[in-house]
């Protein structure tokens, strides 16, 4: 199920003061199965743009198709579109509400209508998924930890069985270790089938965990392709307030003395081994 | 001792609701005009430490002296809280009115401050934080990195010995969180405020005079932070990250580099690496 922007142009409060252009003329694409990141800083549209990926927000200028299916068309049932992709907003556990965990991840496919033991089915399925377990399904989601609340949510989401799942900064305000896990759980539910759309300002966690990155600055796409192309604009990158792994920094800086390492490398485990080659050699040239 | 400013001794707390200790006999001096850093796992005490540091909370057992002052009634409380200030994670629930020099005069109007001096406060205040040219701008219409630099100013112009910011770089980009820090540092050293940095960021403690790691409502680690991280091991056992640079060294000593302990930045890898090479 693709989803294929073209030359989408979104303007907040038109004809007022405060009259904004959050995206410009975008254009992009998500194949099936992807690990797409979203990078930007604040403002750059980011949280606009994937509003457009699941009906939020119907394009007007540009057209946004998911799955062959023109979103800005009248006739488009925007509520199956919501059925296939999954929305998961910052902070999602500020969203739960039910009495327990269960109920609250029951929700959405109590409202499509399903039966009893499908509905059950998919608490059971999403629950695993985002290794929430079995012992809290009857619990009061507002005991849990803020790490278990974020779960709970994503859950909800994943129980509408998306086949596209968008994340905005699922990892905002965990600690390191919680961040670590929660993207683990992404990559895992990545790997169930599901494409994956993550917001992000971590170049560190796009770069370890996605396939490909689309950087937005000023609503516009500023680079796009897999993190080591887009890694090799460091500077570039710096003037629109992001920052390439300490890992890329330190292998430029390594270069422009003299170090054989090759542009697209930051990954520290590829930077560390190419060092050792680079010393080495110098051992022997002694 | 003189020059401590906020002393710790002994000191517990639980919730009302908790089984145990959110903060369990934790000792910990700050020194007048340091820098210290906090870090620690969700839950680890970190926060109820922060309430407890300006009188937000009383210890249930133990005592806390900030400033001199050792609150026990509602008059000391109020003492502590002028001389020690706090930002909050979100800044949407720190920002009370709808004009932004509104907000920064709200303390001092609360206090009874006359006029003209709350006027001089508040402009010195957001000029501090660089935000005089939002003065009477909406805080609706600011980034997030914007309205924390509001919040410090609003603290700020009630004139405190120190300040805590608890993971106030939380929710901002990476533009936000630099600007909130730096304005952290600069407060420190050219005011010679007293900061206590709680934070989840490593690439923030590392910048720090010293680094308190918590957990379980008590200091696991306390130290330099070139001291704390070089025990890699045990901060990741602690649910903490180490500089990556710190990661990258304990790889490259085990393939037989041989650099010194401690690197954590880019720059110092950079030099040894060149060295070497």
């Amino acid at each position: 199920m693709p989803i294929e922007i073209k030359h989408l142009t979104h303007v907040y409060m038109p004809g007022s003061p405060f009259e904004a252009r959050a995206l410009n003329d975008i254009c992009l694409d998500i194949r099936d199965g992807e690990f797409i990141g979203i990078i930007g800083h604040t403002g750059s549209g980011k949280s606009t743009l994937i509003s457009y990926f699941n009906g939020l927000e119907r394009a007007k200028p540009g057209t946004v198709f998911v799955g062959g299916v023109d979103l800005g068309s009248k006739d488009t049932d925007l509520i199956a579109v919501r059925r296939t992709v999954g929305l998961v907003f910052q902070y999602p556990e500020y969203q739960l509400f039910e009495e327990t965990v269960e109920k609250d991840i029951a929700f959405g496919p109590t409202n499509l209508g399903l039966p009893p033991e499908e509905i059950e089915r998919r608490v059971v399925h999403a629950m695993q998924l985002v290794g929430l377990d079995p012992s809290r399904a009857k619990k009061s989601p507002f005991d849990l930890s803020g790490g278990q609340k974020r779960r709970v949510a994503i859950a909800g989401v994943l129980a509408m069985d998306p086949q596209i799942l968008v994340l905005d900064e699922p990892a905002a305000g965990l600690d390191p270790a919680g961040r670590h896990e929660m993207l683990e759980l992404i990559r895992d539910i990545h790997e169930s089938g599901v494409t994956i759309v993550m917001v992000s300002h971590s170049m560190d966690d796009v770069g370890k965990y996605c396939d490909r990155l689309f950087v937005l600055s000023h609503g516009e796409v500023a680079y796009q392709g897999a993190p080591a192309e887009v890694f090799v604009h460091g500077e570039a990158l710096n003037a629109i307030g992001l920052d390439v792994p300490e890992c890329a920094k330190l292998a430029k800086r390594l270069r422009d003395a003299g170090f054989d390492i090759p542009m697209d490398a930051y990954r520290l485990e590829d930077v560390a081994g190419y060092i050792i080659d680079n010393i080495g050699k110098g051992r022997r040239g002694a | 001792m003189n020059d401590v400013i906020i002393d710790a001794r002994d000191v517990c707390y639980r919730y009302e609701s908790g089984l145990s200790d959110a903060v369990s006999h934790l000792s910990l001096k700050v020194y007048r005009g340091e820098f210290v850093a906090i870090l620690g796992r969700n839950g680890c005490g970190k926060s109820t430490l922060a309430k407890l540091m300006n009188a937000l909370l009383l210890p249930t057992s133990g005592k806390i002296t900030v400033d001199g002052i050792t609150p026990a009634n509602e008059d000391e409380c109020y003492q502590v809280r002028r001389s020690c200030g706090m930002v909050f994670q979100n800044p949407d629930n720190q920002i009370v009115t709808t004009i932004v020099e509104e907000d920064c005069a709200f303390g001092l109007e609360n206090l009874g401050v006359e006029p003209t001096l709350i006027r001089q406060r508040v402009d010195e205040a957001l000029a501090a934080v660089g935000m005089a040219q939002h003065a009477h701008s909406s805080p609706a219409m600011l980034s997030g990195g914007q309205k924390q630099r509001v919040a410090v100013a609003g603290v700020l112009a009630m004139r405190p010995k120190i300040i805590v910011f608890d993971e106030s770089t939380a929710m901002l980009d990476p533009i936000g969180r630099r600007d909130v820090f730096q304005l952290a540092r600069k407060l420190n050293r050219e005011e010679g405020i007293t900061i206590v940095w709680i934070t989840h960021f490593m690439e923030e403690a590392v910048q720090a005079d010293r680094v308190v790691v918590m957990d379980r409502g008590r200091i696991a680690l306390e130290d330099t932070p070139r001291q704390v991280f070089s025990q890699m091991d045990k901060v990741l056992a602690l649910g903490l990250d180490v500089p990556e640079m710190m990661k990258l060294s304990a790889r490259l000593v085990a393939a037989g580099v041989k650099l010194p302990q401690g690197i954590m930045t880019v720059d110092e890898m950079a030099v040894e690496l060149c060295r070497l090479k």
